[in-house]
């Protein structure tokens, strides 16, 4: 029975710790403000926490006795924390006393998703490292060394815990998250866990610890079973939803597959927050006005076609439609986010959705663009992207060289392109030009023609017909009054101020005047750095100034340093017996690497393909995949390898050569066009294999590492810690550096070039003691 | 190794201090001696200019970031080095009862003495002088600046004006002999003495009266209510031209009571006549995940002033609003019409309303 409920048991680890992870830091993310370095920090705490338990707990494991019973109360523990979580997270406004609608600075962000994560992911990395002693591993015969069994077990528990993370995974993003709360997933885990735990109980000889667990996992069971039956687990729910968003009139939150979405309600004005961001306010005359008549204004034709990307239902597209608009296209990633709108808001307010000359398309806005030609659509006389700051690698593809591009490529003539950016009214602190000028530079190396209007959000325009745009505030009201558009602040008085002839001189003296600023580029998507260093400022701590102090030089330094730390140490140490230090360096810097690579690669597939909810997850899953066939592999042949270490040091070559191919793949499909063939191959069957070899190679090396170390010392559970610990410490490394640091500062060529090196001089290590 | 490691640290945490001693910049050229102070002793001085009364030992900045002590004196870097000045609508401030439609020279240093999260200006007013771009502009250049320029009006305006108090006294003895009026936009959070010193050479101030509740003022703007209440009753007694802004944050400050309490501390404490307006909130700095005020609670907090008895309320940062107009409280005829900072009629004559000859209060 009980060997039966073990292999289950290690799939159920993977499982609950890929599906809390989603769940988990989906839920941070509403707390906190949702950038590169928020998300990289989460990520970060989730896995040094998972290193910890692993590496620090695991040799434990070879202490005591009775590890099942300590496995059981383990799960029970688990349960207990997954049902306590989403509720503690939840409370953490109130818990901070961060007031509503406040940003939250770096440190308290830090200090709460460590302390928050710790317990969960402590047991997950525990759990694994007790999952190898464990784990029954059927003896082989013949000539396989005494080690090569515990570094089976090893891998064998690595391989089910890699396929439980792929199910649990899939049934989380594309299932339970769109249908169930964040509270009852939990629930469900923790009753998972309940079962798992009585069962592996119930085949102990140890009569009393058995049944105890058993009694125990039994009662936790049933009294979760009747609080979700009766009604009480909805309560809490409640209860925890009204804490999170304490003083608003929350109408709903709704978990769509792309974000967690909230509408509030203000006397008669609804908000829309996504991931806990404020998105708009409905009715919001002066923004919609702004969004759309700024643009709009600008073309003299008589009849446009306008292609409106984002914020439609915040009122932009009924303002869009007061012009001799012939047609509308409007692009709506998320449907979950209209059809909220279509329950709440006042019918008025979402005309435009009946009107015939409006068309909404729900998916992304690079996609469709770069399918715009191919399909026919345009050209369009007005390009209008309303999506916010670029404050994520996602939304930064809306800001790139490339984009602008294909944007130029849709435009017909005498088109403009409009988009907005926060500035600010009065003065512009260097940070704030750095960022608008980064992107100003990138816009000007498409269009021939710039107007940004100045104010609390600066309006880019931009045209490739030279003397289209026109900044005469005597000019545009002309123009309001002969297409007989009512409006209540783009009119007269307005523009007037808005347009006053000192602030814009001011505003684009400013951002033309920056030097610093450099271009955004898909491959280098450096804007949302910027922005990340103007979000530091907003907040008197001691490291604000930090960010903005790194550059590329600093990063290249620091890495040159850490290659020659690592090749001294190797020098240092190529006479001692222990191959373990490599060994695990190598493990580290490997867990490292393919954290950078599922980046890379995710954020490579959304600027060639653009953003497709499914592809992502597959491409994830692909990852997992790859990590458990090559552990696989891997795992079949360790009783007939003979040099284990020498087979190590060949995928170290594989993940050093890895690296340096990528770049080219993505420079080839990003150039290939856009014919339909090259898109279905690129996006089916290139993307397909490449996170499946980043996996694949990785896996290979997992149960290598085991069955060099066990070579050296017995202790399993001391062992599959370390190993395990030091794979999720590189990752975590990796998750801090890599889409917050190293891919917006240095690009992805760059950045895999760091990572190859990187491994290039582990592999000197490896060869200093192999000789 | 890691006693190596230990001996570094505890090498580099002694070595700190010195550090921050050797780092000790010369103060700049434009620095000098702050008005309103007390030395405690050699190395000590507190600040007496605002309630915050900072106690600053050597080379240490108050809380605005601009005063420093240094050799038991206080020095003020916020002097002559402007790091923004534009021209404006006097209804920008927002000023409603003076020189309704002229422009005015608005000038800020960086610093500030408090820590509003809704801060509109907090990339300079939470920022040191040598953090920002700033211009050399003495006060002669201030004046002639506005003069060149057709302002009938230099506003201290963007950050917090008392922090460079000095170059706003200096600019404003300046202005007044030059026929320039002289415009202070502040929290008001400053001492009685420097207060009733500047009110010789101010025309008008603007105070943000941001709540009437403690708690509010403390846990959003770091101030406290006392030292609000009594700058407010000095500029009156002063007989500087007054007018209170309180700007409506959604879910913080828009309880009606305590709106209705404030109301009546105006009206009770400043007369019926004072302008008052109630200001829109937009999504800004740390608050910026917070929504717009619905236009509902600002008409809510109007009608809420006006059955207090308060005269003239109006609604601001809502072009179009039938509130951005004056009327006369007596016949209710519209007095002044304006569209957003635009004016579009006047019916004002010699102070009075022109249907009915009833006194209007302010600077026309």
């Amino acid at each position: 029975m009980k060997n039966r409920i073990i292999p289950l048991a290690t799939f159920l680890i993977g499982f609950t710790a890929m599906s809390t992870q989603i769940v988990v830091l989906r839920q941070l993310i509403v707390v906190f403000y949702g950038n590169e370095i928020s998300l990289g920090l989460m990520l970060a705490a989730w896995l040094f926490w998972g290193a910890l338990g692993s590496w620090l707990f695991g040799r434990l494991g070879d202490r005591w006795g009775n590890l099942t019973v300590i496995f059981s109360l383990c799960q029970i523990a688990l349960a207990v924390n997954l049902t306590a979580e989403v509720s503690l997270i939840r409370f953490s406004r109130s818990i901070l006393h961060i007031l509503p609608g406040e940003l939250i600075g770096f440190l308290p962000m830090v200090l709460f998703s460590f302390s928050v994560l710790s317990l969960i992911c402590i047991i997950l990395g525990f759990l694994f490292a007790l999952a190898c002693r464990i784990y029954p591993v059927p003896a082989r015969s013949g000539g396989a060394s005494p080690h090569a069994g515990g570094a089976r077990g090893i891998g064998t528990v690595y391989i089910v815990e890699a396929l439980g993370a792929v199910c649990g995974g899939y049934l989380v993003s594309f299932f339970l998250i769109r249908y169930f709360d964040a509270l009852y997933i939990m629930c469900f885990l923790a009753l998972v866990n309940l079962a798992c735990a009585f069962f592996l109980s119930a085949g102990l000889k140890h009569g009393r610890a058995g049944l105890a667990i058993r009694a125990l996992s039994a009662m936790l069971f049933l009294a979760l079973s009747l609080s979700l039956l009766s009604g009480q687990a909805k309560t809490l729910k409640d209860f925890s939803l009204h804490k999170q968003w304490k003083e608003f009139k929350l109408l709903a939150v709704k978990d769509s597959l792309y974000s967690n979405l909230a509408v509030t309600q203000q006397g008669e004005q609804f908000s829309f927050f996504s991931n806990g961001l404020y998105l708009f306010s409905v009715p919001d005359e002066a923004g919609s006005e702004e969004a759309a008549h700024f643009a709009l204004l600008q073309t003299p034709a008589a009849s446009q076609r306008v292609l409106l990307i984002g914020a439609g239902i915040g009122g932009i597209a009924g303002e869009i439609l007061k012009h001799p608009v012939s047609a509308l296209d409007y692009i709506e990633l998320d449907p979950e986010l209209v059809a909220l709108a279509e329950t709440f808001l006042p019918r008025e307010q979402l005309l435009f959705l009946n009107d015939p000359r409006v068309k909404v398309f729900h998916q992304d806005g690079r996609l469709f663009i770069r399918q715009a030609r191919r399909l026919r659509q345009g050209p369009y006389e007005s390009v209008i992207v309303h999506l916010g700051d670029p404050a994520t690698a996602q939304l930064n593809r809306y800001y790139t060289l490339e984009f602008f591009r294909q944007v130029a490529a849709i435009l017909g003539d005498k088109g403009v392109f409009s988009f907005s950016l926060t500035a600010a009214e009065n003065f512009l602190s260097d940070e704030q030009q750095q960022f608008l000028a980064s992107i100003y530079r990138t816009l000007k190396k498409v269009f021939k023609e710039i107007k940004v209007i100045p104010g609390g959000t600066a309006y880019f325009l931009a045209t490739n017909t030279p003397g289209l745009l026109t900044d005469d505030p005597g000019e545009l009201t002309q123009r309001l009054a002969e297409r007989g558009i009512a409006t209540k602040f783009v009119r007269d008085y307005y523009l007037f101020a808005q347009l006053a002839p000192d602030r814009i001189a001011y505003l684009e003296g400013k951002i033309q005047r920056q030097e610093r600023a450099q271009v955004n580029t898909d491959l280098r998507p450096i804007s949302y750095y910027y922005d990340m260093v103007l979000w530091s400022t907003y907040f008197a701590e001691p490291w604000r100034s930090l960010f903005a102090r790194i550059d590329v030089k600093k990063l290249w330094a620091f890495f040159g340093c850490v290659y020659l730390a690592i090749l001294s140490w190797g020098l240092k140490r190529r006479r001692t017996n222990s191959r373990s230090a490599p060994v695990l360096l190598a493990v580290y810097t490997t867990g490292l690497t393919e954290l950078s690579f599922q980046v890379i690669i995710l954020l490579a597939f959304q600027i060639i393909y653009g953003y497709l909810y499914y592809k992502i997850g597959f491409i994830l899953s692909s990852f997992m995949i790859g990590l458990a066939g090559g552990a696989y592999i891997m795992t079949k042949n360790l009783d007939r390898l003979n040099d284990a270490y020498r087979t190590f040091t060949k995928t170290q070559i594989a993940i050093c050569v890895y690296p340096l191919i990528l770049p080219l793949v993505f420079s080839g499909l990003s150039r290939s066009g856009a014919a339909a063939a090259w898109d279905w191959a690129g996006s089916n069957i290139v993307f397909t294999f490449l996170p499946v070899i980043s996996g694949f190679i990785g896996g290979l090396q997992f149960p290598l590492a085991n069955k060099i170390i066990l070579s050296e010392s017995q202790d399993i559970g001391r062992v599959s810690g370390i190993t395990y610990g030091m794979d999720l410490f590189g990752s975590c490394l990796g998750a801090l550096l890599v889409s917050a640091f190293l891919i917006p500062l240095l690009g992805i060529t760059q950045t895999c070039l760091a990572v190859a090196l990187l491994n290039t001089t582990v592999l000197v290590f490896l060869f200093l003691k192999g000789r | 190794m890691y006693k190596k490691l230990l001996g570094f640290i505890l090498c580099w945490c002694l070595l700190l201090p010195a550090q921050a001693v050797a780092a000790q910049k010369p103060l700049p050229e434009n620095a000098r001696e702050a008005s309103y102070y007390q030395q405690i002793d050699a190395l000590t001085v507190q600040c007496q200019l605002c309630p915050h009364s900072c106690l600053l030992t050597e080379g240490l900045r108050g809380i605005c970031r601009v005063r420093e002590s240094r050799g038991g004196k206080l020095y003020t870097l916020a002097y002559a080095n402007p790091c923004t000045y534009h021209i404006d609508p006097i209804e920008k401030k927002p000023v409603y009862h003076v020189l309704p439609g002229s422009v005015v020279f608005s000038i800020a240093t960086a610093g500030c003495n408090l820590r509003c999260k809704f801060c509109q200006n907090w990339n300079i007013s939470q920022r040191a002088p040598e953090e920002v771009d700033s211009i050399k502009m003495n006060p002669e250049e201030v004046v002639a600046a506005a003069i060149r320029s057709g302002c009938t009006a230099v506003a201290y305006t963007y950050t917090e004006p008392i922090v460079f108090y000095e170059y706003m006294l200096d600019t404003a003895k300046l202005a007044r002999a030059k026929g320039l009026k002289n415009i202070m936009v502040t929290a008001g959070y400053i001492n009685e003495e420097p207060l009733r010193a500047l009110c010789k050479y101010i025309d008008v101030i603007k105070v943000d009266f941001k709540s009437i509740d403690e708690n509010y003022l403390i846990k959003v703007c770091g101030e406290k209510l006392e030292p609000l209440l009594r700058t407010l009753k000095v500029i009156k007694e002063e007989g500087v031209w007054l007018e209170v802004v309180n700007l409506i944050v959604p879910t913080l400050n828009d309880n009606m009571e305590t709106i209705k309490k404030m109301c009546v501390w105006i009206k009770d404490n400043l007369g019926d006549e004072v302008p008052l307006h109630f200001s829109r909130f937009s999504p800004n700095y740390q608050l910026k995940n917070l929504f717009m005020t619905p236009l509902a609670t600002l008409e809510q907090a109007k009608k809420t002033a006006e059955d207090v008895g308060l005269k003239f309320v109006y609604i601001g940062n809502v072009p179009g609003h039938p509130a951005e107009h004056t009327y006369c409280p007596d016949c209710k005829a519209l007095l002044v019409e304006r569209i957003g900072y635009s004016i579009k009629q006047n019916n004002i004559a010699d102070g009075k309303c022109k249907f009915c000859g009833r006194a209007i209060p302010g600077i026309w």
